[in-house]
């Protein structure tokens, strides 16, 4: 673990670079973790590329990573309260997250958003999941979508 | 999230809906094969669908690969479940009533009647209390027998009030030592409520107890029929079943 005060590079796809705390971001993603512990990250010229996440989304993900870095002991009630509105994007920005997080390998973050997803498909039927995730084409042939209403009838 | 979609929003890439797709509960995963055909494709393949096949159906995950091949981990989860919702499914709703019921019962021997009464349900003394089992007469209903080894006709017919429908239990041919304190057993398979075949029991019998006069009641070498009782026993544990479970059954066979 590296000393709380050092700093390391973080390089969007847009190439603008940020710069975060060491120890926020080694504390939730296992990859930048590994990197510092196998001693590949160097504190001098390095910057860590991340060439799948936009400047937006990155953004984002160190909010959220300082954020808890820094909250972490307090109560469970007010971080689900923040978790929720840190959440409230756009279903764009919600899957720009979970690659970011599954990218960078942020446990608690891919979570988060995992169980914001299925409550959006959760109980829900076929037509309002289509309308919420503007799937206007659904691609099933006649005869799939007729077998499908057939086999889950309670879906419909 | 619950903003309405604009028209610029995407629908969720694939690489989301197979990260996602680990995460979902098999109902969940269901919902979201059913979404569109790229849904589908990631919410579909037996890797996700093998652990809760294995979990939940463990009598379905090994079939034997020659019938397996023809079917995906998905679907066999989905018939797995609808059977056994159907296995759980609640018993039918009770209509009948013991008081909508007349029972019959007649005992005769090849020349004459040696018992026989007519007792409606409000009438029926349970016995043991809660089971399907009554006492339908006593020694007052029967006629006086001499003592032998007779063949006996015995019936016992559930009649649905004003003779709306009727329902033989037991019809059946059988031997009585009329010895006083002796006593007879008599049982009839019943048949299977329902759809199947009589090749298929039911697992309930008809049965009837007839008892004799004790010793010092017998007047001049004659018996008389001192106690009968009917009703339905579960061979599976030769228990009598329940007297709501007994007018379940009946239900099925007297309409109302």
């Amino acid at each position: 673990m590296g000393s709380p005060l050092k700093k390391i590079m973080l390089c969007s796809s847009e190439k603008e670079i940020f710069s975060v705390e060491e120890q926020v971001m080694v504390q939730h993603s296992v990859i930048i973790n590994n990197m510092i512990e196998d001693g590949s990250y160097n504190y001098e010229e390095s910057k860590i590329p991340l060439d799948c996440v936009d400047s937006k989304t990155l953004k984002k993900v160190i909010d959220y990573c300082t954020y808890h870095t820094h909250h972490h002991n307090d109560n469970q009630e007010d971080l689900e309260a923040w978790d929720a509105q840190f959440l409230n994007v756009d279903s764009n920005g919600l899957y720009d997250l979970l690659m970011a997080a599954n990218y960078l390998e942020i446990r608690n973050l891919l979570d988060l958003i995992y169980r914001t997803i299925k409550n959006m498909i959760k109980g829900k039927k076929i037509d309002e999941i289509r309308r919420i995730l503007n799937i206007k084409d659904h691609g099933f042939t006649p005869e799939e979508e007729e077998q499908n209403r057939k086999e889950y009838p309670h879906f419909y | 999230m619950d903003n309405p979609p604009s028209a610029t929003l995407l629908p969720p890439p694939w690489e989301v809906l197979v990260l996602v797709a680990h995460y979902l509960d098999p109902k969940t995963l269901a919902i979201a094969s059913c979404v569109s055909n790229s849904w589908s494709s990631s919410m579909s393949s037996d890797h996700l669908w093998i652990p809760f096949l294995t979990a939940h159906f463990p009598s379905l995950s090994n079939l034997p690969s020659s019938s397996a091949d023809a079917v995906s981990c998905r679907r066999l989860f989905g018939i797995g479940h609808s059977a056994v919702k159907r296995r759980r499914k609640n018993p039918t709703k009770l209509k009948l009533s013991l008081a909508d019921l007349v029972f019959a019962v007649s005992i005769s021997s090849a020349d004459s009647s040696v018992f026989s009464v007519t007792k409606s349900g409000e009438s029926l003394v349970m016995d043991p209390p809660g089971v399907f089992r009554f006492d339908v007469g006593f020694g007052s209903d029967g006629a006086a027998v001499e003592e032998s080894v007779k063949e006996v006709k015995i019936t016992w017919n559930v009649i649905l009030k004003g003779w709306r429908e009727v329902f033989t239990m037991m019809s059946c041919k059988g031997k009585i030592n009329f010895v006083a304190g002796a006593e007879g057993w008599f049982s009839k398979e019943l048949p299977a409520p329902g759809c199947c075949s009589s090749a298929v029991g039911s697992a309930v019998v008809a049965d009837m107890n007839v008892g004799l006069m004790c010793g010092e009641k017998r007047s001049n070498g004659k018996v008389k029929v001192n106690k009968v009782s009917v009703g339905i026993l579960s061979v599976v544990d030769w228990r009598y079943i329940s007297v709501q479970d007994g007018l379940r059954y009946l239900q099925h066979f007297l309409p109302t």
